[in-house]
């Protein structure tokens, strides 16, 4: 039998639960290839940053790789709509919107050369900070970091009037050990993992937005297996990686409930307030339609999102 | 072509003098071809130079360096070192050390110390008449010795992986990091007798003078240190700010250099030597993704791991390994695919991942300088214009003496552990 | 044999005053971006980036001058015991072994931008990832035109004609 090795690169660092779900999708494969297809996994950001980790894929170096929005952006710019300021207030929200949409987006990741394999998503992206903020209004003091190149952020941040600096994500520890930054956006998972939370008081509860992430395989590779591990592929890709958004949420959740027993303080966001946030999201999403989604599909996603709101609340 | 026949064609080529980053280019090529992958893989890799934001520290330090070196710079702190530390034994290596600690401590790569300071402590020591190999071999050697202080970014790298506290690893880095200070200095003081460096008694009216005299250039320390630590800035922005102050400090203010003489001169040599280093960062970058790409840490390490029957021989073996993968792959290449392979081991062994991090970063900092292909090895051969051989010869006693530090520090695992343990550091 | 190294002499002045260009760029933009960052709590958004970039454009011309001056690393545990015609030999050997490297790394570069074209990466909003990347392959070629010109000079030294 032929042997198919599918070389596959992702920042997620070795020992995370992001590599346990991989490692078991890796034996769902072999397992019912019967031996003749299986995953070469570089974890921790060895085969370099996304944008490198697509052009390995372009050139056959790697077949696949787990990106994030900023990847994903690069493959079919849209698929950014999911990372879009103050849009979702739910994981029923998220699950809705892919539920609805993920057909357009594997479209578009079609034409423009890959497969999806599954959504993978980061979760609810949260400020964090040394300083007290009781109001949104005192968010625009805060010496907050954006990660350089991350125009969302950058968008979300100038409709609540901040100015935050833009730093590399290796300078942001010893940036806010040293008092160069006061404030982060991150998951809080990942704000665990990156014992960014050991400089933090507080969290703010409302969630700047959700980091979405996927698996993705190269099309050129993929249509050149047989059909049987084409199936293979995408039928665990959809289970398992499914499973990964979920373990995600909880440790998440984990995370926060750490966070709470560490002495952090998580900001309750006044029902006044919200309002706030929600226009900044309005704003925001204004900004960046045209250079990462069409209006046309900014409206849809929104107007799909009403109708959800409207039946839960029906339902409730 | 037979491979082993390729690589014997490829190594004389070496001796014979070709461009050390050919060679390396060469083996990245060779490697990946025969992997069938395309030949761009190692530009893809060299383009990464375009997207670390440490490597613009490299150009803007080695301007202001070459700039005091040029200027009458290296005279006025001289005398300002031989005021204020002139009457101990060893002084004077005494602050390079410490300098050359600091500085790595920031930038996270002992090779930007040798390039970047280099050319300023050298003279510093060569004029106090410590012998040159001594000197060229110190300057070397010492970059690596930061790495175990805070904020180095090595170490933060390692507690991520690791899943280890940071702020318990700077802590564990400390004595260590002072073990090795003590052992440089004590080498130091050592070799200011038998070379009878003079001693100067100390007079404040001369160091006062000597103040005076260097009086703008003092603070730069201050802006680096204090900048940094004070959370002014980040490192790339002290770069920043010292290029540009050096600049207007000699030429505007010493006078030392002219404007339109000397500085296109200098801004010209300074950036030919960062071009020559930049051209084998860049294919080293290719030849480390091979190595990533084939698994080659891995495969070592399997061939290794069944001669492990006890801690003994793990560590020792470790101390191999980690010393042969500091000589192949840059640092944060390898921390992130070594450590994963090594720290269960290490864990069945009992032994602490956060003395198993110190131990790591000190074995693979003397990898850095371990012939025959250490990469500071060639820095410093390119900084100080020595031959690379020269420089072998003047680092080997280093490497012995940080080789006894690395058993200390091996070894007595409380060395690590005992202050994160009273310190409670969480 | 005056024509080529009069092309070299004029190629590594045009190099070095590229060079003298993008590094005072970088001087004065790094600072620049320091005080607007401490003082006034902004920054040029593209800054950062732009610097990260001049550094590599400083790398290529940089090396390319050291290859017109005999200045890349190499280790010299052979030559150094030849006598004076061999040696030159041998060193016109490796200068074109390395003018070969890089005219391998260049055509790879091509590679390499032409991927980047068809992906339409982008290294600042709205300005093309090629506008930086073209010095890799124009670097490379430069590298290898200053080792073929200093291999024919090995050459006629070696031959006994002309000092190298
Ligand atoms: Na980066
Ligand atoms: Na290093």
């Amino acid at each position: 039998a032929q042997q198919y090795t599918v070389k596959f690169a992702t920042v997620a660092p070795e020992g995370s639960s992001w590599m346990k779900i991989m490692r078991e999708y890796d034996d769902a494969v072999r397992k019912e290839s019967g031996g003749r297809m299986r995953f070469k996994v570089y974890p921790g950001g060895v085969q370099g940053k996304e944008q490198d980790v697509l052009r390995k894929i372009a050139i056959g170096q790697l077949q696949s790789g787990g990106f994030t929005g900023v990847g994903l952006g690069e493959i079919a710019p849209s698929v950014r709509i999911l990372d879009a300021p103050f849009l979702f207030r739910s994981h029923d929200e998220v699950d809705r919107i892919l539920t609805v949409f993920t057909g357009e987006f594997e479209k578009a990741y079609e034409a423009n050369g890959y497969v999806l394999l599954g959504w993978a998503e980061v979760g609810f992206v949260h400020v964090f900070t040394n300083v007290e903020v009781k109001t949104p209004n005192d968010l625009s003091k805060l010496k907050m970091w954006t990660w350089e190149g991350d125009p969302i952020a950058g968008a979300a941040f100038k409709s609540l009037n901040m100015r935050p600096i833009p730093l590399t994500l290796e300078n942001v520890l010893t940036s806010l050990q040293t008092g160069l930054l006061d404030a982060f956006y991150t998951s809080p998972y990942a704000a665990l993992v990156l014992q960014w939370y050991t400089k933090a008081k507080y969290m703010v509860d409302v969630p700047i937005a959700n980091a979405a992430g996927a698996v993705v395989v190269s099309k050129k590779y993929f249509d050149t297996l047989p059909k049987d591990l084409q199936d293979i592929l995408v039928r665990n890709g959809r289970t398992y990686f499914r499973k990964l958004t979920e373990t995600s949420r909880r440790e998440n959740e984990d995370a926060v409930a750490e966070f709470k027993r560490r002495g952090i303080t998580v900001i309750r966001t006044k029902e006044g307030d919200l309002k706030v946030y929600q226009d900044a999201g309005v704003s925001a999403r204004k900004q960046l339609t045209g250079s990462m989604f069409t209006a046309d599909l900014l409206q849809r996603v929104e107007r799909e999102l009403e109708q959800f709101r409207m039946s839960q609340k029906g339902g409730s | 072509m037979n491979a082993w026949l390729a690589v014997i064609l490829i190594v004389l080529l070496a001796l014979f003098g070709a461009p050390l980053f050919s060679i390396i280019a060469t083996f990245a090529l060779y490697g990946f071809s025969s992997s069938g992958t395309d030949a761009s893989a190692v530009i893809i890799e060299l383009y990464r130079i375009a997207d670390s934001a440490a490597l613009v520290a490299i150009p803007l330090f080695t301007f202001a360096g070459y700039m005091l070196a040029e200027s009458k710079s290296p005279q006025r702190l001289v005398a300002l070192a031989r005021a204020l530390v002139g009457s101990f034994p060893g002084g004077i290596s005494f602050v390079v050390l410490g300098v050359c600690a600091f500085f790595t401590a920031f930038t996270g790569a002992s090779g930007v110390t040798i390039v970047a300071l280099g050319g300023i402590v050298l003279p510093m020591l060569v004029q106090q008449k410590y012998p040159e190999r001594f000197s060229v071999g110190l300057v070397t050697a010492s970059g690596s010795i930061g790495l175990l202080f805070p904020p180095s970014l090595p170490i933060i790298l390692y507690g991520l992986i690791a899943s280890v506290s940071i702020d318990q690893l700077f802590v564990a880095g400390a004595l260590p990091g002072l073990v090795l200070v003590g052992i440089l200095t004590v080498y130091g003081i050592r070799v200011s007798y038998t070379a009878k460096v003079p001693r100067v008694p100390f007079v404040w009216s001369e160091l006062w003078s000597a103040i005076r005299a260097s009086a703008w250039e003092l603070p730069l320390p201050v802006i680096i240190i204090g900048g940094i630590y004070g959370g002014a800035f980040t490192a790339i922005e002290a770069a920043a700010i010292t290029a540009f102050y050096v600049f207007i400090v000699e030429v505007f203010v010493y006078r030392d250099l002219h404007l339109t003489r000397d500085i296109p001169r200098v801004m010209r040599e300074s950036m030919v030597l960062v071009g020559a280093i930049l051209a084998i960062l860049g294919v080293a970058l290719g030849l480390t993704n091979y190595l990533i790409d084939e698994e080659v840490p891995q495969h070592l390490f399997e061939l290794v791991k069944d001669h492990i029957d006890s801690p003994i021989t793990f560590l020792l073996i470790l101390n191999g390994f980690l010393i042969i993968v500091g000589m192949m792959m840059d640092i944060f290449s390898a921390i992130i695919v070594v450590v994963p392979l090594i720290l269960p081991i290490a864990r069945e062994f009992g032994i602490d991942p956060v003395h198993l991090g110190i131990i790591f970063l000190t074995n693979l900092e003397i990898g850095y300088l371990t012939p025959p292909v250490g990469l500071n090895l060639f820095l410093a051969s390119l900084r100080f214009e020595k031959p690379v051989f020269e420089v072998v010869r003047s680092v080997v006693v280093f490497i012995a003496l940080e080789l006894v530090a690395l058993a200390v520090i091996t070894y007595v695992p409380d060395l690590s552990l005992w202050l994160v343990r009273a310190l409670g550091t969480q | 044999m005056k024509v080529l190294l009069a092309v070299d002499r004029a190629l590594s002045r045009v190099e070095g005053w590229i060079l003298i260009a993008l590094l005072s760029v970088m001087v004065l933009l790094s600072f620049v971006q320091v005080v607007l960052r401490n003082v006034f709590h902004e920054g040029i958004i593209w800054a950062d980036i732009l610097l990260r970039h001049i550094v590599l454009w400083i790398g290529f011309l940089g090396a390319a001058i050291a290859t017109s001056e005999d200045r890349h690393i190499s280790i010299d545990a052979f030559a150094r015991f030849l006598p004076d015609r061999v040696r030159h030999a041998a060193s016109a050997i490796t200068h074109l072994f390395a003018a070969a490297v890089c005219g391998i790394l260049a055509h790879a570069s091509l590679t390499f931008i032409h991927n980047d074209l068809a992906s339409g990466s982008e290294f600042l909003p709205g300005i093309p990832a090629w506008y930086s990347e073209i010095i890799i392959p124009v670097g490379f070629v430069l590298l290898a035109l200053h080792f073929v010109i200093r291999a024919c000079v090995k050459v006629a030294a070696a031959a006994g004609r002309g000092t190298a």
